[in-house]
């Protein structure tokens, strides 16, 4: 590339000035690239803040426990999936339930191993309708660290949360989804 | 602007002999040249992309699977995509800015001509590298033009292909860009103010800024893609935390305004043929340029109309709906000044005028279908369907493509130094202009009815609207062999071309003889 590098220099007319622009240029396509990349920050930022996404909020188990419960319920219920490539049983034990607005909870789910190797997940979760998430306040989640299973090994995990009082009026109902992926692999091939 | 410019014999400072055959070629530094080659190259790749589209439109002639498989088909859509975008419409347009540039600014070449000709000759083997992957396990990718994640994180090896050539076109498009901006800024003739130039000009200014703004971001979300599919990062793949819709934000952060990359200099090319046949001046110039100029930055707001349907909170779905109307404005003020300079001009009808009524007239049917797009509640009826690539197809083929056709048949006398055959191209732009619509007309009713875009097969329901776009796609296609005989037997001979070539027409290209000269301004026409 030095040929181009010679354009810049051996040019008769307005050298210096013509160097200027093509360097600005070039800084100006690399910040963009930089750009690209810094939209992934944002992006989450931006969705927590907002709660835009479905994504949900996390606060303090001191902070829930002073929350005042209102005369509001709404109906919560659990699914779960597992990557077609991890040979684990996901299931929710709490299907669904009347849940207090501002009201400590606990939903519990099955997890199962099947195969004969230890196996790291992670689980993702999404809440719907999307405007809901951000009310949707958990203390503790199996879903915020890895999980590793043994072969075979059953367990029991729990998520603790509670809803708060500015979730929106019309919101009647919510479902939260959790999905486990093998961490190790990824989404495999 | 003055015509008080003359054209400069080359051979009185330049005693050097004109290289020839490989030498001429591929290691040109002058710009008519590398535009030449540009141009070449573009409508080999239309050829290509075309006949990957006729493959499609074979098999959807009849519901049922006929001649390919889904994969197959999935990598039919994908590649004729990428093809026609990356390789057809924008080195199209790099092809007209390095011939008409220099001329239209009265510069004696690019500003960075051996970065000239690096951005030409890295697209053949960007292609090739492209076009190889059909030839690897698993085939070409299938994931459509869009390449979106989390599927294009599981595809075989041709999708690691795909973003190694589109890093080598990226960087292609933006030295190209790069060597417009400082050719605009740097190299007019003394006496061209920015408020002077030619639109061409301008559109291809702000493109060039455009592609220098986006394509970089595209590199970055391509290049995201690869490590997560080979180095465990996670930007993009849930099982790691990553956000699929993420990959769909950034690349349309880019997508936007690409479509613009890819009109933008279409609306230039027109500007100087309506006015050139209906022998009156551009209504309106300096509307043109703020027009531009407003449609270039407002692209960079709109980008989430194409995902209205991921599950964005609807305070998104209106900001998003209400900017994408917006945009309709300083379009709707263009497509009003091209039809104002006709009204009541002394009109005249030869091919580049046809192409450019076609063009005002059909790509304002795309720019409809989508504003209709753009309505958030209805796009969750029309998203994914065959209404969109009517759409698409009305804005790109009769909008840019035949913007560039009818650029060919204006310059080409002044590229050549010969007439073509107007009866010829008047035939080519009839059957063109038909057989476009005979494809892509029934393709909104099959959208309205909801008929998916991407499937190799549909329900027998939709047949017979499928089989008049087969029909008409083949006759499209196989129109422009006419193209392509009208050209080369315009470059073997022909009528004289004069240096005006047409009545009176507007700008400094026309002051040079016909063909234009090897070198040209070497000392630089003033302008008054
Ligand atoms: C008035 C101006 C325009 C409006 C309001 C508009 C609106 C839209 C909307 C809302 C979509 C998304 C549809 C969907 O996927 O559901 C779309 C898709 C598209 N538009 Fe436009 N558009 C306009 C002009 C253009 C122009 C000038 C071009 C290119 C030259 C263009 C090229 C495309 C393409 C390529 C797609 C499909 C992308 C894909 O999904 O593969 N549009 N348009
Ligand atoms: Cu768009």
């Amino acid at each position: 590339m030095s040929e181009i590098a010679r354009d810049v220099k051996t040019d008769m007319s307005g050298v210096s000035e013509k160097n200027n622009i093509v360097v600005k240029l070039v800084l100006i396509a690399a910040l963009m690239f930089g750009f690209g990349y810094a939209l992934v920050p944002l992006y989450e930022a931006f969705c927590r803040v907002t709660g835009f996404g479905g994504k949900t909020d996390i606060i303090e188990e001191a902070k829930a426990q002073a929350a005042v419960a209102i005369d509001r319920n709404v109906e919560v219920s659990f699914t779960s999936h597992t990557h077609s490539s991890l040979p684990w049983d996901f299931k929710p034990l709490t299907k669904l339930t009347d849940v207090r607005v501002g009201e400590i909870q606990e939903a519990t789910f099955y997890v199962k191993n099947n195969s004969d190797q230890t196996i790291t997940g992670m689980a993702t979760f999404n809440v719907t309708p999307p405007r809901a998430g951000f009310h949707f306040k958990k203390t503790e989640c199996f879903c915020f660290t890895k999980q590793v299973m043994q072969p075979g090994e059953e367990q029991e995990m729990t998520v603790r949360y509670m809803l708060d009082s500015e979730l929106p009026d019309d919101v009647h109902e919510l479902t939260l989804s959790y999905t486990f992926f093998d961490n190790a692999k990824h989404a495999g091939q | 602007m003055s015509h008080a410019a003359t054209a400069h014999d080359h051979h009185d400072d330049h005693d050097h002999p004109m290289p020839t055959g490989f030498k001429r070629w591929a290691m040109s530094t002058n710009h008519k040249d590398i535009g030449t080659l540009y141009l070449i190259f573009s409508l080999a790749m239309l050829m290509l992309g075309g006949a990957f589209a006729l493959v499609i439109r074979a098999e959807l002639f009849q519901p049922g699977l006929q001649y390919i498989d889904p994969h197959f088909f999935n990598q039919m859509t994908t590649v004729h995509a990428l093809v026609m975008v990356f390789g057809a419409v924008m080195p199209g347009f790099v092809g007209f800015a390095n011939w008409m540039l220099p001329l239209m600014v009265g510069a004696p070449d690019m500003a960075l001509p051996r970065m000239n000709n690096w951005s030409f000759w890295i697209l053949p083997f960007a292609f090739s590298i492209l076009i190889l992957s059909f030839f690897v396990p698993g085939g070409a990718p299938a994931s459509g033009w869009t390449l979106y994640a989390p599927l294009t994180i599981q595809g075989g090896m041709s999708v690691d292909m795909a973003i190694v050539a589109i890093h080598m076109m990226g960087i292609s498009s933006i030295m190209g860009a790069i060597n417009v901006i400082v050719t605009v800024l740097n190299m007019r003739a003394p006496g061209m103010t920015l408020m002077k130039m030619p639109l061409f000009v301008w559109t291809w200014l702000i493109t060039a800024f455009l592609l220098i703004a986006v394509m970089p971001v595209f590199a970055g979300a391509v290049t995201m893609l690869l490590t997560d599919r080979h180095f465990g990062t996670a930007f993009f793949n849930p099982a790691g935390g990553g956000d699929p819709v993420l990959y769909q934000h950034i690349f349309w952060f880019f997508g936007h305004p690409e479509v613009y990359i890819m009109i933008l200099p279409a609306f230039g090319i027109i500007s100087h043929i309506i006015p050139t046949f209906a022998r009156k001046p551009l209504f309106g110039y300096s509307s043109m340029v703020f027009a531009t100029a407003a449609i270039a930055f407002l692209s960079f707001i709109v980008w989430a109309h194409h995902m209205f349907t991921v599950g964005m909170p609807l305070q998104g779905e209106l900001f998003f709906m209400y900017a994408t109307m917006l945009i309709s404005v300083p379009t709707g003020v263009k497509v009003f000044n091209w039809v104002t300079t006709m009204w009541r001009g002394s009109m005249s009808f030869e091919t580049p005028m046809l192409f450019s009524i076609g063009v005002v007239f059909l790509f304002t049917l795309g720019g409809l279908s989508g504003l209709m797009l753009a309505i958030t509640p209805a796009d969750f009826q029309y998203h994914d369907t065959y209404f969109v690539v009517a759409h698409f197809h009305y804005v790109l083929f009769s909008g840019a493509v035949m913007a560039m056709m009818g650029g060919t048949y204006y310059w080409l006398p002044k590229w050549t130094g010969h007439m073509y055959n107007e009866r010829l191209g008047k035939i080519h732009f009839w059957l063109t202009a038909i057989a476009f619509n005979v494809t892509f007309f029934p393709q909104h009713f099959l959208g309205l009815a909801g008929m998916p875009r991407r499937y190799a097969d549909y329900n027998p329901i939709f047949t017979e609207f499928n089989q008049w776009s087969s029909i008409g796609a083949f006759c499209l296609g196989f129109s422009q062999l006419l193209f392509i005989y009208i050209i080369i037997s315009t470059v073997r001979g022909g009528k004289k071309a004069t240096a005006e070539v047409w009545d009176n027409p507007e700008g400094l290209e026309w002051t040079v003889p016909s063909p234009a000269p090897f070198h040209t301004f070497d000392t630089p026409p003033t302008v008054k």
